[in-house]
């Protein structure tokens, strides 16, 4: 599931550059214009909401399975609660075709849906039948 | 290709528990995202991605709902 989480982080690297390139004959210029004429943004904003549905489930079948409760719970809920806003301004930078802006959040989104996932799958190999 | 992104989307639910079938979920990982950059179109792009949107939302509301269920335990 590390693969996962490494796949998406090198997807949104090798997206975003191409978001900033020009393409030939001069058709787009500026980010905006460039993240209105290709895929480039879905891709990145795609690879995240992909993160972060795996990580989601991730966590989701370990309180389905009671592996998480009390105290543990109250901290994946702030990260989940984290993770969603961070995903949100990636969301919103996209709507605004603010490639720019869109570049930073995805990073800061995807830091946080790691650090979830990553807490969900330590708790999984801590949890007996995990 | 919106029937193919449904199916993909739904694939993903029936993973199960993803922590032990990774591979089966890299592999749907990256036949979305050849599907996002081979032979789709941009609006249709946009529609996977909205529809990836919504479920997220929903399942972050779910997932918030039972953990906070989970911590009165």
């Amino acid at each position: 599931m590390k693969r996962l989480l490494l796949f998406a982080a090198a997807a949104l690297c090798l997206a975003l550059p191409a978001a900033c390139t020009d393409g030939p004959g001069g058709v787009a210029t500026t980010p905006a214009a460039i993240a209105d004429t290709t895929k480039a943004d879905e891709f990145a904003l795609g690879a995240l909401e992909l993160s972060y549905k795996g990580a989601r489930l991730a966590c989701e079948v370990l309180v389905d399975a009671g592996k998480i409760k009390g105290d543990d719970a109250v901290h994946f809920g702030q990260l989940n609660d984290t993770a969603k806003a961070r995903l949100d301004l990636a969301r919103r930078a996209y709507d605004a075709a603010n490639s720019t802006n869109l570049a930073a959040a995805l990073i800061e989104a995807q830091a946080v849906v790691s650090e979830l996932y990553q807490l969900a799958d330590a708790k999984a190999k801590d949890a007996p039948n995990g | 290709m919106g029937n193919l992104v449904a199916l993909l989307l739904a694939l993903l639910d029936l993973v199960g528990p993803i922590i032990a079938r990774s591979p089966e979920f890299i592999q749907l990982y990256e036949q979305f995202v050849k599907l996002l950059d081979k032979d789709t179109d941009q609006a249709e792009a946009r529609s996977a991605l909205e529809a990836l949107r919504d479920e997220n939302d929903a399942g972050y509301l779910r997932l918030r709902q039972k953990l906070l269920d989970a911590s009165l335990r």
